[in-house]
């Protein structure tokens, strides 16, 4: 084998190997990539005059609380299995956990912790979401009014 | 053997014997590979595409090493001294030959020297892919985890693309209410926890 088609052979090697490499990593990345829950924090309260925060975008219905203000957004990782937590302003703190995932849809338990400050969750819903339909978790009480929580699950 | 434990002497051994450049002790070496080691049969099967592509590469390198050391000043005044010394008669078709031959062989030769080059990487690419199916080991597989099948919900369905089952240790203080959206005209879900009197 002459030297010059030696190391053009190298190359085409090393080019197969980098590329099988890159070839490998792609797709890993993203099929290990878990979902993620958006969710938007609202305040709702009973007022005379109707308002609306224009950060809220499509606006939840919320049972005759006719004002709602976004109180913070937060983003929870759904990692199969894995319950994901995130404090709410009136001290409790909310829970999601991705139990599976059917199809395109992602079946998620959504949970509260006690209102008295003890430990542990209490579970209220298994629901089951498209990518990207937001569903609405709400009712706590805070400041005179409720915690509304605007959950949209992206894959 | 698996594939992934396939040298890379042995690799370009491989490549070499698909060329059909083996002789002798190499070659008999090289096919004892291929009796006993599936891994190097079909490495051996997706070189022997590109082994082609790989020779034409080096058999034009006379070619790619004239093009590089190609003056074009050189090429003009040849060009010029050849119409000069060429008969003066009008509409000589060798001399207009001649002046094509000198002024469009550069351009000619680069695109078919792009043309190789632009096939070889194609190749190069798809047999990448197949080496990486080749080495990716089994134990990979499973390390994408996979969904846990769940039954088909049967409540109904409020929006498209959503569904809930109220959990019956919630109590009788959380329901779901299906409702309209003032400024969406698809239905919203509301998991309601009425907690009148609570914090």
């Amino acid at each position: 084998m002459s030297e010059a088609l030696l190391g053009r052979r190298r190359l085409v090697l090393g080019v197969l190997v980098a590329g099988a490499a890159f070839i490998a990593h792609v797709p890993q990345a993203s099929a290990d990539a878990p979902p993620k829950a958006e969710v938007m924090v609202i305040h709702a309260t009973k007022c005379e005059k109707k308002s609306v925060d224009p950060q809220i975008g499509d606006t939840p219905p919320a049972l005759g609380y006719d004002c709602l203000k976004l109180v913070e957004k937060k983003t929870l990782p759904l990692a199969l299995n894995q319950a994901s937590t995130t404090p709410l302003p009136n001290g409790r703190t909310f829970q999601l956990l991705h139990t599976a995932k059917v199809g395109s849809r992602y079946k998620v338990t959504a949970s509260i912790s006690p209102a008295d400050g003890s430990s542990g969750f209490t579970k209220l819903a298994d629901i089951s979401a498209d990518p990207n339909k937001p569903f609405n978790v709400g009712g706590f009480s805070y400041q005179g009014g409720v915690l509304v929580l605007t959950v949209r699950i992206v894959p | 053997m698996s594939a992934k434990s396939l040298s890379e002497s042995r690799m370009l051994k491989l490549m070499a014997y698909a060329d059909g450049e083996l002789e002798g002790a190499e070659r008999a070496e090289v096919e004892g590979w291929l009796a006993t080691d599936t891994s190097a049969v079909r490495f051996a099967n997706e070189v022997a595409g590109l082994g082609d592509l790989v020779k034409i590469g080096h058999e034009t390198s006379a070619d790619a090493s004239s093009i590089a050391s190609f003056d074009i000043a050189d090429a003009v005044m040849a060009a010029v001294e050849a119409d000069s010394a060429a008969p003066k008669r009008i509409g000589s078709r060798e001399a207009e030959v001649r002046e094509e031959r000198k002024v469009v062989s550069l351009t000619a030769a680069r695109s078919q020297k792009n043309l190789k080059v632009g096939g070889m990487v194609a190749a190069a690419l798809a047999l990448a892919a197949s080496v990486f199916v080749m080495t990716r080991s089994k134990e990979e597989a499973p390390v994408a985890r996979a969904p846990v099948e769940a039954p088909e919900s049967a409540s109904r369905s409020a929006e498209p693309g959503v569904d809930v089952d109220l959990v019956e240790s919630a109590g009788d203080s959380v329901r779901v209410f299906y409702l309209s959206s003032e400024s969406s005209p698809t239905t919203s879900v509301v998991v309601w926890v009425d907690e009148s009197g609570g914090k």
